[in-house]
């Protein structure tokens, strides 16, 4: 356990080295990135995969290991983990009705939407007004809704896009989190 | 706009596209990877697409539907991304028929107007506006303590009995207050100094209160054969300037020594309104502010305040003591002489 804490230290003043507390953002920030990527590489349990990666990846800077770019590094450290993990684990196949299961509405459905419903207001403001209206509409009235909402919000088209990814991510997160406990 | 940002073109975003609905080969992906690895923005472009992709295929607009059911679609995390997906749009749905999210925050839709165009005033009011939330989250808080303290000195002393009557009558005149600040700070933005000067002085009241119930705390539980630590008096207001009353100035008060606290129960003359705040003041020292009248059994208008121990001791030597009571606009509604006579 001293050893992992150990690790961890050395993982964070790599992140950076001046500020302990925007380290441990920087390091959370990652840990999304890694989810989202083993996610992308349908690993089974993306959230489990990237703890592992990034505790591998402190434990090789603590070891001395020279890593320039950390970040680079933790997503090659995370591939090898979905490697290991896909060795262990059968895929997880579709049910054959896939489909139907989306159109039937279930419980589940009305769970995840009492869910969204509760991060939508755990959400701040702002993060709340971008996904209500960026993701809101559909053709033309999208688009101009887009332009309206960056003028309001005073951003660029690409951070506006950049914003709602963020928020969605965010929404995301406390969704699961929300079923998890449900 | 960043030199990444350049990178991503309509014919990366199709190899993204590509990627995404895994039609690249297993060498082209790892390519693309070792792209994002080294390019957060163009990893970020992956995900912005991602979800592009899922809404379009929940809009039955993706015409690469089947490759995204058979090549996405294939672990339990990314059909819960996807069904997440469903209930936004389900629930963006009923909003644009509804359109109420906007309206339900529409008091809140003044500082989003802020950022779009920030000024030093915008920025300023955003502040006060944290400054004032913060405030009353913690008038909510410390209201709940105050509770819980009196609470629990209920079973403790009878002779507080009286002093807990007072005290919660000013909370519950200061959860009125909070009430009313929460809804002017909804409707004011533009006089919020104003309201940080209300909530400044309801920081003193409750900082008075808080005095006042420590005070109590110590009294020791098995003394009631002692002399009171707590009395109470009630006043009546001197005559003024052509008004009729039964004002009986001048009452001299015998007030045992060892007396902590002293509630006052001020009878206010019928000129004064139930629907205004008042405050008061001790020989020129103000000593309560933002009182609601309440009316008592008899049909008076009647203020409540304690007069704490440090106010007490302060006062005590002096023989004849000048209340006077005033409205928020500091003009004089009524005055009563005392003479305190210690004991």
């Amino acid at each position: 356990m001293t050893v992992y804490n150990s690790a961890m230290d050395f993982l964070l003043a790599k992140l950076d080295a001046e500020d302990r507390e925007r380290a441990g953002e920087k390091y959370l920030v990652l840990l999304d990135e890694l989810a989202n990527f083993l996610r992308l590489k349908n690993s089974s349990d993306s959230q489990t995969a990237a703890e592992e990666a990034l505790d591998r990846t402190a434990k090789k800077i603590a070891a001395g290991a020279d890593v320039l770019h950390i970040r680079a590094y933790a997503f090659r450290v995370a591939k090898f983990v979905l490697l290991e993990q896909r060795r262990k684990l059968q895929p997880d196949a579709l049910p054959e009705n896939y489909e139907n299961r989306f159109a039937a509405p279930e419980i589940k459905s009305d769970l995840r939407l009492e869910c969204l419903e509760e991060c939508l207001n755990a959400l701040g403001f702002i993060d709340r007004e971008i996904i209500v209206n960026y993701y809101e509409g559909e053709g033309r009235s999208k688009a101009d809704l887009k332009i309206k909402l960056a003028e309001r919000f005073g951003l660029t088209m690409t951070a506006l896009k950049l914003r709602a990814l963020r928020a969605r991510q965010k929404l995301e997160k406390c969704i699961n989190n929300c079923l998890a406990k449900k | 706009m960043t030199e990444s940002e350049t990178i991503i073109n309509n014919s990366d975003e199709n190899l993204l596209r590509q990627y995404l609905l895994g039609e690249l080969s297993e060498a082209e992906s790892e390519a693309l990877e070792e792209r994002f690895i080294d390019d957060q923005v163009i990893f970020e472009q992956v995900l912005a697409l991602e979800n592009k992709l899922i809404d379009s295929y929940l809009l039955n607009r993706l015409p690469e539907r089947e490759l995204f059911e058979k090549n996405y679609l294939v672990t339990p995390e990314k059909q819960g991304k996807v069904e997440t997906a469903r209930a936004l749009q389900t629930y963006l749905a009923g909003q644009g028929a509804k359109k109420s999210v906007p309206e339900k925050i529409s008091g809140w839709q003044k500082v989003s107007e802020m950022f779009a165009a920030p000024s030093i005033w915008q920025y300023a009011t955003v502040g006060l506006l944290i400054l004032l939330t913060l405030g009353g989250s913690f008038l909510i808080v410390d209201r709940t303590r105050l509770n819980n303290q009196i609470a629990a000195l209920q079973s403790n002393n009878p002779a507080v009995s009286s002093r807990e009557e007072d005290l919660n009558s000013q909370l519950a005149a200061a959860r009125q207050r909070e009430n009313e600040l929460q809804n002017r700070l909804r409707e004011e933005t533009g006089q919020s100094q104003s309201l940080v000067n209300e909530l400044d002085n309801e920081r003193k009241t409750r900082e008075r209160l808080e005095d006042e119930i420590e005070k109590i705390r110590r009294i020791p539980k098995q003394n009631s054969s002692l002399a009171p630590e707590l009395a109470t008096i009630t006043l009546r207001p001197e005559p003024r300037q052509g008004e009729m009353t039964t004002a009986n100035p001048k009452i001299p008060i015998a007030i045992p020594r060892n007396v902590e606290a002293l509630s006052v129960k001020l009878i206010l003359p019928f000129t004064a309104k139930i629907e205004n705040r008042y405050l008061v003041e001790f020989n020129g020292l103000q000593v309560a502010s933002n009182l609601a009248p309440k009316v008592d059994p008899s049909g008076s208008k009647i203020l409540r305040f304690v007069l704490s121990g440090k106010n007490i001791s302060r006062n005590f030597g002096v023989e004849a003591a000048l209340i006077k009571v005033k409205d928020l606009g500091k003009n004089v509604i009524a005055d009563y002489s005392v003479e305190f006579k210690p004991q």
